[in-house]
């Protein structure tokens, strides 16, 4: 009883995780709102770092290969630049 | 002078009894009878309250009628709303439900915001320069492109999705009113 009880609270609990997205889908997304090629829906090899001024840098690879930067300003402004 | 009441005499037997006493006649209801037409007037009464209640209960009736005009319209609204799926009547719901929803990450919405403030600023600078009315197809273009992109991202949240185009009008026009 105690088990399937449990089991219940997992499901329950996990459908809302399953439903929101994750970072490597979140950055992804991002790269296609201004209009890059990825090759999928997931990055990987994602690096972050933020500066002293709040602005922060995101390193991620595409499906395809392609690496790109994405800069969030601290004023929220977001760009998105391939890197060669 | 002393009066002997006469023993009732029933007419008929049923729920309605005609009961003569003293030769006046008079028409009794069984309790049964009295008892179901309260229970029926008592929903009656219920029903017409219901449909009078602002939305959230009987305890709200108070605070509801406390409450200024406004508040009670917007109640109002929600509860047409809720009616009529794909009607948004104010612009601040879609933003609530566009920053709270869980089918994009914060970095989707932060370029979301990002292009959003962009289309602002190039529609004050056009303004600025009273070429507005010449560039409006382009920034309209421009908007409608921002809108579909917005639209391929909700793919977790139709609903969303839908009500964004439905209301993609209304979204325009509070636009063009935002000061950069």
């Amino acid at each position: 009883m105690k088990r399937w009880l449990m089991l219940s609270l997992l499901i329950l609990l996990a459908v809302p995780v399953a439903e929101a997205v994750t970072e490597a889908q979140d950055i992804a997304a991002t790269i296609l709102l201004r209009g890059y090629d990825c090759g999928g829906r997931q990055v990987s090899q994602i690096n972050k770092r933020t500066d002293n001024r709040g602005n922060q840098t995101i390193q991620a690879t595409c499906p395809n290969g392609v690496r790109y930067q994405i800069n969030i300003a601290a004023d929220g402004h977001v760009t998105v630049s391939p890197l060669h | 002078m002393i009066t002997t009441a006469k023993p009732a005499t029933i007419s008929y037997t049923g729920p309605m009894k005609r009961i003569s006493v003293d030769g006046v006649s008079r028409v009794a209801v069984s309790h049964a009878r009295l008892c179901i037409a309260a229970l029926c007037l008592l929903c009656t009464v219920q029903v017409f309250a219901a449909d009078e209640q602002p939305v959230g209960g009987g305890d709200s009736a108070q605070v509801a009628a406390s409450v200024p005009e406004t508040k009670a319209y917007d109640l109002a609204n929600v509860r047409q709303n809720q009616l009529l799926p794909g009607h948004i009547a104010d612009v601040e719901a879609l933003k609530d439900r566009l920053k709270n929803t869980r089918a994009i990450g914060i970095f989707t919405k932060l370029a979301i915001r990002s292009d959003i403030m962009d289309l602002v600023t190039e529609i004050a600078m056009y303004r600025k320069q009273s070429l507005l009315p010449e560039r409006m197809p382009q920034v309209r273009s421009s908007f409608e492109g921002l809108i579909l992109k917005i639209m391929a991202l909700l793919e977790g949240d139709p609903a969303l999705s839908r009500d964004l185009y439905t209301n993609r009008e209304l979204l325009w026009k509070n636009l063009l009113e935002v000061k950069a």
